[in-house]
């Protein structure tokens, strides 16, 4: 969008008593998010670079926790103070994310030295310094990073404790909250969708985590079997299937659709046949959630990290073990067809009022 | 519409590299809802006006294409796992009956609705997987003694036609992958008896010449005026294989310059120079200037770590700043042109 259309818009908004006064000054310019992943991926790299030149050049930092621990802290802290300081320093936001990274493996590797046969403390552990990080770090990119892997150390606990059944359901839930809340808190937007964005790989992790530990060839071996059984496995997939379906109904209501009408039925069955065969195959519900809400808030990223989910999902599910290619290749099927037939429903239900409807793949 | 009834104060100070490179509606009302110049309450409407959210007729439009291809993949998929499953309750006649069923099913759907409409695309793009999986059922059945390569190849054959009167992104990039794995497996299938560094590079060079050479027709075609090539997700997923492959040859030259060639470096900085040249200038595209970029940290990485780290640490601090330089470098360059729209 133009200078000349971003005039337009503020036009646009004014004529329409949503905005007062004279447009504002063009904002900072500021990186698309494949730049955005590209210097994350970047600073990951450099991060490593120089975890090698501290353990090579200041070896006492890794042999003692305690001073491993308080350097990884400084470390996080000056990349702190490096961001709020010169916020429009491309190097020096680059070389604070670098030295944040540094700083984080060194806490990792301070915990898992002092705490090393307790797994699911020194998880816990790094998922609270990534949530202060995450808060007190004022950088879009570390802030999908800290969201991302505090996350997944939720994840790690849980495993350790042998709930990890719950994680999908617990993070597809606050990844719901998240999205469906990206405009009633508007002034803090822009840590709403970096927590958002770092959920993505963390809740389609922890379904990667549950089928590959909770599966019932584990059990069987006798290995992460929770409590209970199937029955734990049974309400952590319901606990997506719950997110999906609280999501559908939320839009609904966002849209002015009373939820249970003839025009809204299609859309009631399809989710809640993918709430059904969320049961077993269960990365059906979080990918079609990712997707639906980067629809829902017109954010194609978010759609695109939807699709690449459920595209990802189905090979993966091929080599889990929740159930035989059979009983998957049933479900699949069966799955497909209902969701083709509420298609019919909706053409018949929904008519498309637009000419041009059935042109565009 | 209880979530935009609260009206929030004025923002908290926005994030500096929050994601508001201003090129379009949805980013821009957000930064100023942010700023403050638009309440929460009001900030629903105003993405209505901008066009952000979705009308009624979009959310139906949305919804109905959620339901085909998610439903023809879940089929699709399905049978695939089916077949693999290699259930023996039933026989052979009845696996393949079931087979090339669904494929005339799919094929009975492309002639209902035509190619030019998103379902008979949909059909034909299952028409074509269901191909793949009455290929598999064969040998599997009948033992046919076929190596890989040869189902791969075999499947990318016979749906050419298909594919070329399709027209039709997502069924080209299918039938490219399928080349592509075909060529990999010929190779595993016959190695080279010069070794196995040679034969790896040879794979490569072959996959980079393959990739490459789609991209330049893909982007030619596209700029003659080829509509149904204009969407840029395509080329991009073309332009990632093609500057991988040559990433890789690079990095293959650099780690072990005694056994490899000596044309994966020069072929690299060609397809770099190349890149810049299009992407830059011809059909400006961003994101394949961030994958050159991403590839020349990871080259120039991959070349001073080979001659200066060891077992020295300054080595280790010299590479952490120059990928920290060079990313830097590349995003304030990137930020800038993509910024160039917006001016």
């Amino acid at each position: 969008m133009s200078v000349f259309d971003t005039q337009a818009l503020w036009l646009e908004l004014k004529a329409a008593g949503l905005v007062a006064g004279e447009p504002p000054p063009p904002g900072a310019i500021t990186a698309p998010w494949f730049v955005r992943v590209m210097l994350g991926i970047a600073g990951w790299i450099g991060a490593l670079f120089l975890l090698g030149f501290v353990s090579l050049g200041f070896r006492v930092l890794l042999e003692s926790p305690g001073v491993s621990f308080v350097a990884g802290l400084m470390a996080c802290a000056a990349a702190g103070v490096l961001f709020r300081t010169k916020p429009d320093s491309d190097f020096a936001t680059q070389f604070g994310l670098a030295v944040s990274l540094a700083g984080q493996g060194l806490v990792l590797i301070a915990l898992g030295k002092e705490l090393h046969n307790q797994a699911g403390l020194v998880a816990l552990s790094m998922s609270l310094v990534q949530a202060i990080l995450f808060f007190a770090i004022p950088n879009f990119v570390h802030r999908v990073w800290a969201a991302c892997t505090g996350a997944y150390a939720i994840v790690f606990a849980l495993t350790a404790w042998h709930l990890q059944v719950y994680a999908p359901g617990l993070l597809a839930m606050t990844f719901a909250w998240i999205w469906l809340n990206e405009f009633r808190h508007a002034s803090h937007g822009a840590m709403l969708r970096a927590g958002g964005y770092g959920l993505v790989p963390a809740l389609m992790g922890a379904v990667g985590m549950v089928a590959s530990t909770a599966g019932t060839w584990m059990w069987r071996a006798g290995i992460h079997r929770p409590a209970g059984s199937e029955f734990h496995v049974w309400i952590g997939a319901g606990l997506c299937g719950i997110a999906l379906l609280w999501t559908v109904w939320r839009l609904l209501m966002r849209e002015d659709r009373e939820p249970v009408s003839g025009t809204n039925w299609p859309i009631l069955v399809a989710a809640g046949v993918l709430v059904l065969a969320n049961f077993k195959a269960p990365g059906l519900a979080p990918a079609t959630l990712i997707l639906l809400l980067g629809y829902a808030n017109g954010n194609r990223v978010l759609s695109g990290l939807g699709v690449a989910a459920l595209l990802g999902y189905l090979p993966f599910y091929y080599y889990s073990l929740e159930a035989t290619l059979l009983y998957k290749s049933v479900l699949m099927m069966a799955t497909g067809a209902v969701l083709l037939v509420a298609r019919l429903l909706l053409q018949k239900y929904w008519p498309s009022t637009s000419r041009q409807e059935g042109h565009h793949a | 519409m209880t979530i935009y009834t609260s009206i929030r104060p004025p923002a908290c100070k926005p994030d500096k590299q929050e994601e508001t490179p201003m090129t379009d509606a949805r980013h821009i009302i957000l930064h100023w809802a942010e700023q403050g110049l638009i309440t929460a309450s009001d900030l629903p409407r105003a993405l209505a006006v901008g066009q952000v959210l979705p009308t009624q007729e979009r959310w139906r439009h949305f919804v109905d294409r959620l339901l085909l291809w998610m439903g023809l993949a879940l089929v699709a998929f399905g049978l695939i796992f089916f077949l693999a499953y290699n259930w023996k309750v039933l026989g052979r006649f009845e696996k393949l009956a079931l087979t090339e069923a669904m494929g005339v099913a799919a094929l009975l759907f492309v002639w209902r609705f035509g190619v030019d409409q998103p379902a008979g695309k949909a059909a034909l793009l299952g028409a074509s997987l269901f191909l793949g999986a009455l290929l598999a059922l064969i040998g599997q059945t009948y033992q046919t003694g076929a190596d890989t390569f040869e189902l791969f190849g075999s499947w990318a054959s016979m749906i050419l036609p298909w594919v070329l009167v399709g027209r039709f992104p997502a069924l080209w990039l299918l039938w490219l992958a399928l080349v592509n794995l075909a060529i990999r497996f010929y190779f595993q299938a016959f190695p080279d008896i010069f070794g196995l560094l040679f034969n790896t590079e040879r794979v490569l060079w072959i996959l980079f010449g393959l990739n490459t050479a789609a991209l330049a027709v893909w982007e030619v075609l596209a700029a003659r005026g080829t509509e149904w090539l204009n969407p840029r997700w395509a080329p991009r997923i073309l332009a990632a294989a093609s500057g991988g492959l040559a990433t890789t040859l690079a990095m293959m030259q650099i780690l072990d310059a005694d056994s490899a060639s000596v044309w994966p470096v020069p072929a690299w900085i060609a397809w770099l120079v190349a890149a810049f040249a299009v992407y830059r200038h011809a059909v400006k595209d961003v994101f394949v200037l961030t994958g050159g970029v991403l590839s020349v940290i990871v080259v120039v990485a991959t070349f001073t770590a080979k001659h200066l780290s060891h077992n020295d640490p300054s080595g280790f601090l010299i590479v952490g700043l120059i990928v920290i330089a060079l990313s830097a470098a590349g995003g304030w360059w990137l930020k800038n042109l993509a910024a160039e729209d917006a001016r």
